[in-house]
């Protein structure tokens, strides 16, 4: 038991030393986000769209490249989902009279916890 | 809403449809996105080209013992890789999932600015006792399986290598474990390196393990984009 405590005594104290040093250092650091941080990109859902809107009554073909062309956010977040769950985000797409991106942004969240 | 389909969908990150960039972030890619906390973050470099480091990460010396330059590999078998890679990384095993990007700093570091699309565990959690609550989430958010009562000759056949027994110790099953890409102040901070070392102490496959060296001073020194993660802004 002694010879224990002999041996890790001094390990403790460096692993401590070593941890308040650390701190002390890191006492000096300033917020460090970049100028670069401050242009990122919004969240791909609240990407402006100006005027492009998702028309209603596309193909499934159709459906999938506009929404790839013009809503590459949706259009990663609806490839991730299972073939079930992409041919129920249609079929919503479909049965919304006006369609919309907002439609099948709704879609894809819901049918994602499917 | 919308952070649900997030934390459904885990770390996702898309190449980026971009705008042109002036400083690209290589001779491929203008920028990248990456998810970092349910927000789409772009990775990108400052395109300023008269800006400089200043501050903290311009500094030159510091302290030797504590903040010693690092060697260039942490730990046999665990590859050391540049930002190209980590970039890849994003690209690549994070977006699907398949990767964890790691900063190993303590959280006096980490509340300061971090590397988008990375997770916070400390080097001291690795370093913790082996039954520690804190250690065992850990391990098993990057995929490994905690065994009990493992009989001595399963064990005995698993040491010889046969079932899987490679990436298989007493306590842990590796063999589904992400691929941890650890990364902490730059290459004079050893608190990856002690992450590392804790980790194959604890017998996590060095194959499943890169270390980025450059850290945050080469991620300042280019001038890529860092994020202040959500909780140290509350």
């Amino acid at each position: 038991m002694f010879f224990a405590l002999l041996w890790t005594a001094p390990l403790l104290a460096a692993e401590a030393d070593y941890l308040r040093a650390l701190e002390q250092e890191a006492v000096g650091e300033p917020v460090v986000e970049s100028p670069a941080a401050s242009v990122s990109a919004p969240s791909f859902f609240d990407m402006p769209v100006d005027d492009v809107e998702l028309d209603p009554g596309l193909s499934k073909e159709e459906f999938e490249a506009r929404l790839k062309s013009d809503f590459y956010g949706s259009y990663v977040f609806y490839s991730r989902l299972s073939a079930a769950a992409r041919a129920r985000v249609y079929a919503d797409y479909q049965n919304s009279p006006d369609g919309g991106i907002e439609v099948v942004r709704d879609a894809i969240i819901r049918h994602a916890a499917d | 809403m919308f952070w649900r389909i997030v934390v459904s969908l885990g770390c996702l990150l898309v190449s980026s449809m971009t705008w042109a960039n002036n400083v690209k972030l290589d001779a491929k890619r203008d920028s990248l996105l990456v998810i970092d906390q349910g927000q789409v973050i772009t990775v990108q470099r400052i395109q300023d080209l008269s800006n400089e480091v200043t501050g903290f990460y311009a500094r030159t010396s510091r302290p030797c013992p504590h903040f010693c330059i690092q060697p260039h590999t942490a730990a046999p078998g665990v590859e050391t890789v540049s930002e190209i890679e980590v970039f890849d990384f994003m690209e690549g095993p994070l977006a699907r999932g398949e990767g964890v990007l790691i900063d190993n700093r303590l959280e006096s570091f980490y509340r300061k600015g971090t590397i988008p699309g990375s997770i916070h565990i400390p080097f001291t959690v690795f370093e913790k006792d082996p039954s520690d609550p804190e250690l065992v989430a850990a391990l098993e958010s990057l995929g490994a399986i905690k065994r009990d009562g493992v009989s001595g000759v399963t064990r005995m056949i698993e040491r010889i290598g046969l079932f899987g027994g490679r990436y298989k110790t007493d306590n842990w099953d590796f063999s589904r474990v992400k691929t941890v890409l650890m990364w902490c102040n730059g290459p004079w901070c050893d608190q990856s390196p002690h992450a590392i070392r804790a980790l194959l102490d604890l017998g996590f496959p060095a194959d499943r393990i890169l270390y980025y060296r450059g850290g945050m001073q080469m991620w300042q020194l280019f001038g890529l984009t860092t994020v202040v993660p959500t909780s140290a802004e509350n």
